[in-house]
């Protein structure tokens, strides 16, 4: 209806019928009420929702959103074009069906959990797609506030990253392929010492096995000798079998892990393996590690390659230190929900000009070095999600750190 | 004490055991030293036998040893030996004066055979020593 100001207006008739005590109908009585601001709220609303449809379905993601209940409210069109269903099979749980029965008890363990806790997730997922081929999701979810700012349910979108991953898969590979290559080209440059570790051993179960022949043919060994002999051979031959361990577990061919991990325990065991290398070295090795450390996650192996790496790093440089003051320090510590390791020695130090070169490939500063190890380091911490860098002490020497986050125990992108 | 003696010095507990269970079963009289300098400290020049001697050892190595003992006209017999033994090394031993050269694992017989031999040669140059008058052995350092 137009107005005397010539405004239209949205009217809403009420009207009641009017009866006689007889029952029959006089006439009808109604009032005109204007509704104009209610009606366009709707309108507005109605509006609202179609830019908002308009809006997600543009967008390359797929969108989909949640209520209070958990169950899911909302397709956009990007997700059914995805997966080739109607939005009545994808509503509520129906989406759950497309999901990768491998990974769909962990898909709604981290969105049920987060939607209790009210925090964003983020998680990858195989969702299978129309044709059929299962395709490696990226999905992020968001509390949404209702129009009261009051919590309303999720709101979520999703990214193909088939492709993403498997380029991802490639360096991954890559990076372990490197890493094992330098540790057998490490340990290829360690076999001296190795040799040498592995002599001592062999070496006394051959002098007690010798002596103890030339006794029994002079005549009967008594029991007690006996014992004590054998109990020696017994340990050295123990011995040698730890460093055959120690050095195979290092050289294995494997994939890399990702769990938690004892960083102390990890220090404590390469001190021990490049011991040898220490003490010919005449470098007195000091482990300052901090008790309580909470655990790291990643691989243990990789771990103790860039320790070795970084031990024996230490050690060189301090080959024109004067004996008496060759010191290589290790120390362990939490900064800010990461562990932090520190390898400190008192050597030649590090220039401005190589601080900033050192971690690159085919960088050395040694004569018969390949300029790897450090590179390998960087990748390693870098694909554990730490840093590592170099630092000048001012007494002249170097200082490697590096971070690795603390592990944690509530969900992890896989 | 004019029991010819086996000294043998090498840093590790289970070498110097080992090779004195071994000398012990031929009854040969050895004394183990973990180190050049406990054994230079230790060490009576006018006791007889020969010097089993590890190269690789921090502090003092074999061969600082074996100069050392060259400098201080103590000329025992020295069988040396080691684990990661190349010519160089080798050449080394025997210019610095060296009785025998065995690499670790040690061959026992081999070792067995050298050590008697090692204990003859002494013997016999102290004899020659004692027949000089002021001989270099007089000379403590």
């Amino acid at each position: 209806m137009r107005t005397a100001e010539g405004r239209n207006i949205w009217l809403r008739d009420i009207v009641r019928v009017v009866k006689d005590e007889l029952g029959r109908v006089t006439h009808l009585r109604g009032v005109f009420v204007d509704v104009t601001a209610q009606k366009q709220a709707e309108l507005a609303l109605r509006q609202s929702e179609e830019h908002f449809r308009q809006l997600v379905d543009s967008l390359p993601e797929m969108v989909w959103m949640s209520g209070l209940d958990k169950q899911c409210t909302f397709f956009s069109k990007q997700w059914l074009d995805f997966t080739g269903r109607t939005m009545e099979q994808e509503l509520g749980d129906g989406w759950a069906e497309g999901v990768h029965s491998d990974d769909l008890e962990r898909c709604l363990h981290v969105y049920t959990s987060s939607f209790d806790a009210r925090a964003a997730f983020s998680m990858e997922f195989r969702l299978r797609r129309s044709d059929g081929e299962f395709r490696w999701i990226d999905d992020t979810g968001i509390p949404w506030l209702g129009a009261d700012g009051e919590f309303a349910g999720y709101l979520g979108s999703c990214v193909d990253v088939t492709e993403r991953r498997l380029v991802e898969e490639q360096v991954r590979k890559q990076r372990q392929e490197l890493a094992f290559v330098a540790r057998v080209t490490t340990m290829g440059e360690m076999t001296a010492s190795l040799a040498h570790e592995l002599n001592q051993p062999l070496s006394a179960i051959a002098s007690y096995g010798e002596g103890l022949k030339i006794r029994a043919k002079a005549g009967p060994v008594d029991s007690e000798t006996l014992i004590d002999v054998m109990s020696k051979v017994g340990a050295s031959a123990e011995r040698a079998g730890e460093i055959i361990h120690r050095l195979r577990k290092l050289i294995r061919k494997r994939e890399a892990s990702s769990e938690p991990i004892d960083v102390n325990e990890q220090i404590q065991e390469v001190a021990q393996f490049t011991e040898r290398d220490a003490y010919h070295a005449e470098t007195e090795v000091d482990l300052n590690l901090s008790l309580g450390l909470p655990k790291a996650t990643g691989d243990s192996i990789e771990l103790q390659q860039v320790l070795v790496n970084l031990i024996r790093n230490g050690i060189e440089a301090m080959s024109t230190t004067d004996p008496k003051q060759r010191k290589l320090r290790i120390d362990s510590q939490v900064v800010s929900n990461e562990v932090c390791v520190t390898v400190s020695d008192v050597g030649t130090g590090i220039s401005a000009d190589e601080l900033q070169r050192l971690f690159d490939a085919f960088y050395t500063t040694k004569e018969d070095g390949l300029g790897m190890g450090l590179a390998i380091s960087r990748s390693i911490i870098e694909s554990h999600g730490g840093r590592i860098w170099a630092t000048s002490t001012e007494q002249g020497g170097a200082q490697f750190h590096f971070t690795l986050p603390v592990a944690r125990g509530v969900y992890s992108r896989e | 004490m004019n029991e010819p003696t086996v000294f043998i010095v090498d840093d590790d507990a289970s070498i110097r055991d080992s090779l004195r269970w071994l000398l012990d079963s031929v009854q040969v009289n050895s004394e183990g030293f973990a180190s050049a300098f406990e054994f230079l400290e230790a060490y009576d020049p006018l006791r007889p036998g020969c010097l089993v001697l590890d190269i690789r050892m921090p502090g003092m190595s074999g061969f600082e040893l074996q100069a050392e003992l060259e400098k201080r006209k103590i000329t025992i017999p020295i069988i040396i030996m080691t684990g990661h033994g190349d010519i160089p090394m080798c050449v080394r031993a025997f210019d610095g004066g060296a009785f025998a050269f065995v690499e670790k694992p040690v061959n026992q017989q081999a070792l067995l055979g050298y050590i008697p031999k090692a204990i003859a040669r002494d013997a016999e140059d102290r004899r020659r020593d004692a027949m000089v008058w002021r001989s270099p052995r007089d000379v403590r350092s």
